[in-house]
């Protein structure tokens, strides 16, 4: 089975005027880093917090290796807010016993090598670190993981342009080559180089999922630049 | 999984349920410490040496003051708990932190039984903390009270000898009274303490979930639906309690063991109603978590 994510006919309404997602119909496959892409407002997080159970689908389903959001798929997928999700008050090495605890597919060892290059004390208390040590430390517990999906919200928003580097290159190097990376970003042009594939969302619909060498190829533009010229104001 | 989510439970709660409980032991010794003023050795009638002695002392309203405070303490503390656990519970649930809780791969049932038993446990850790300081109160008044060199087993050997009663002649006396069974009555009161955790805790727990139900204003709306809640459970036990009552008075003649069997009766009707509200309450922040989780 190719498929990883399976999304049909997914609509997410807060309210009877508020369409954040609008029947989105959509199959991505294994392997591949995929840019979630659009301008504010356009819906990402949302489709995002429903692939990770945090959101329920006003209508339609999503599915990931085959299975309706739960536990189940919750095991098989990391996820990276985009907020601080950890309690301040604990320190980076219980924050690391608790990912152990829970994540069967956690590698503490993976998860201490990078912070060591990172120069990141595990017995610091999250609290202590600076914004940006925070975020590092949030995707050095997501990419410590041998998952089926990654599901990145953002992370790269926030962070200096040497940190961004060694985010993507954290992301590249550290993900199951089975797997598949979705990042959600308005930061297109920093990502562009490693991405295969894109979503573009606008108004919570689907207006545009192809790979970047088709973008190149057709349009003779980057994905930064075709981005542009389609989200216009 | 649920083994897990217990300990960990446990790990982020039991620095604030031990704090409260050396509050608790702190304020008992302030109160054993007020009952060292002289003014209370006065209440002892007999003692003449005392009573001519006593007046107005910075020592006597430093006493009176500390036992004020104790009081104050005394509310606050369960309050304080149950205050935190209401708090952590939203904060790991329906705010950033919500982010972490559920998309851990364990069941929301198993989220929410992990919840529910560690808080309903520190309530009644707390609660049997307040009972302990108390009675080690009520015996430091006793004691302070007494004349010097009088000990309490001399006070309840003179109390036998001048009522012609010791303890186990006053339980008998509450039974045949009240027709109720003394060792039934402690259970009940111990199965009405765990019931009434865990009913204060869903209680809370229900109304932060029903809050979550309105897509702006949730803490407000969890505040009001706590009162809301608070208000019908009220009502609806007052009715219950209200039927069970008249049926007593209209059917029952000036039987010895009335007023046991009707307060026999109000007990279980107690029993049954926490738990049926505590289960419904359970069953409203389950169904929130399982089919309505929107987190912000």
């Amino acid at each position: 089975m190719s498929e990883l994510v399976e999304l049909v006919g997914v609509t997410k309404a807060y309210d009877a005027k508020n369409l954040a997602v609008n029947n989105i119909t959509l199959t991505l496959p294994r392997g591949k880093i995929i840019g979630l892409l659009g301008p504010n407002g356009s819906g990402k997080t949302t489709l995002i917090k429903m692939m990770n159970g945090l959101l329920t689908p006003s209508q339609g389903s999503i599915r990931i290796n085959g299975q309706y959001v739960g536990t189940e798929t919750k095991a098989h997928v990391a996820y990276l807010p985009d907020r601080t999700y950890l309690s301040g008050g604990k320190k980076i090495s219980q924050i690391l016993d608790f990912f152990c605890d829970f994540y069967a597919d956690f590698s503490k060892e993976k998860a201490m090598d990078m912070l060591h290059s990172l120069n990141i004390d595990p017995s610091a208390r999250l609290k202590t670190l600076s914004k940006g040590n925070k975020e590092k430390v949030q995707l050095i517990l997501v990419m410590s993981r041998s998952a089926d999906l990654y599901v990145l919200d953002e992370p790269i928003a926030g962070v200096d342009p040497a940190a961004r580097d060694y985010i993507l290159r954290t992301i590249i190097n550290n993900y199951n080559q089975n797997a598949t990376v979705i990042i959600s970003t308005h930061l297109i042009g920093d990502i562009e180089q490693v991405l295969d594939e894109v979503i573009f969302m606008r108004y919570g619909h689907l207006v545009l999922y192809t790979s970047v060498d088709n973008i190149r190829e057709q349009h003779g533009k980057s994905v930064d630049a075709y981005f542009r010229e389609v989200f216009a104001c | 999984m649920l083994g897990k989510l217990l300990k960990h439970e446990w790990k982020s709660t039991y620095k604030t349920g031990c704090l409260m409980l050396v509050v608790l032991v702190g304020i008992t010794f302030l109160g054993w410490l007020a009952f060292r003023s002289p003014m209370w050795q006065t209440l002892y009638d007999d003692n003449a040496y005392y009573r001519e002695n006593f007046g107005f002392s910075v020592l006597n309203l430093v006493s009176v003051f500390t036992l004020l405070f104790y009081l104050v303490m005394l509310v606050a503390v369960p309050i304080g708990i149950l205050a935190y656990l209401g708090v952590r519970f939203y904060k790991t649930m329906y705010t950033d932190e919500g982010y972490l809780t559920h998309t851990l791969p364990v069941k929301e049932g198993q989220l929410m039984i992990v919840k529910t038993l560690i808080s309903s446990l520190w309530v009644l850790i707390i609660f049997l903390g307040v009972c302990l300081s108390v009675f080690a109160l009520m015996m430091f008044l006793i004691s302070a009270t007494l004349p010097p060199g009088y000990t309490l087993d001399e006070f309840w050997e003179e109390f036998e000898q001048v009522y012609g009663m010791g303890m186990r002649d006053v339980v008998n006396m509450f039974e045949s009274e009240l027709g109720i069974s003394f060792r039934a009555y402690f259970i009940y009161i111990i199965i009405s303490m765990i019931l009434g955790a865990f009913t204060s805790i869903m209680t809370l727990f229900g109304a932060i979930s029903m809050g979550q139900l309105f897509t702006k204003h949730r803490v407000l709306m969890a505040i009001v639906s706590y009162i809301l809640v608070k208000i019908v459970m009220g009502i609806l036990g007052s009715v219950v309690k209200g039927f069970v009552t008249y049926s007593y008075v209209s059917n029952h003649n000036d039987s010895p063991t009335l007023m046991g069997s009707y307060l026999n009766t109000n007990s279980i009707i107690t029993l049954v109603l926490n738990l049926i509200f505590a289960v419904l309450l359970y069953w409203v922040s389950y169904l929130v978590n399982t089919k309505k989780l929107n987190l912000e």
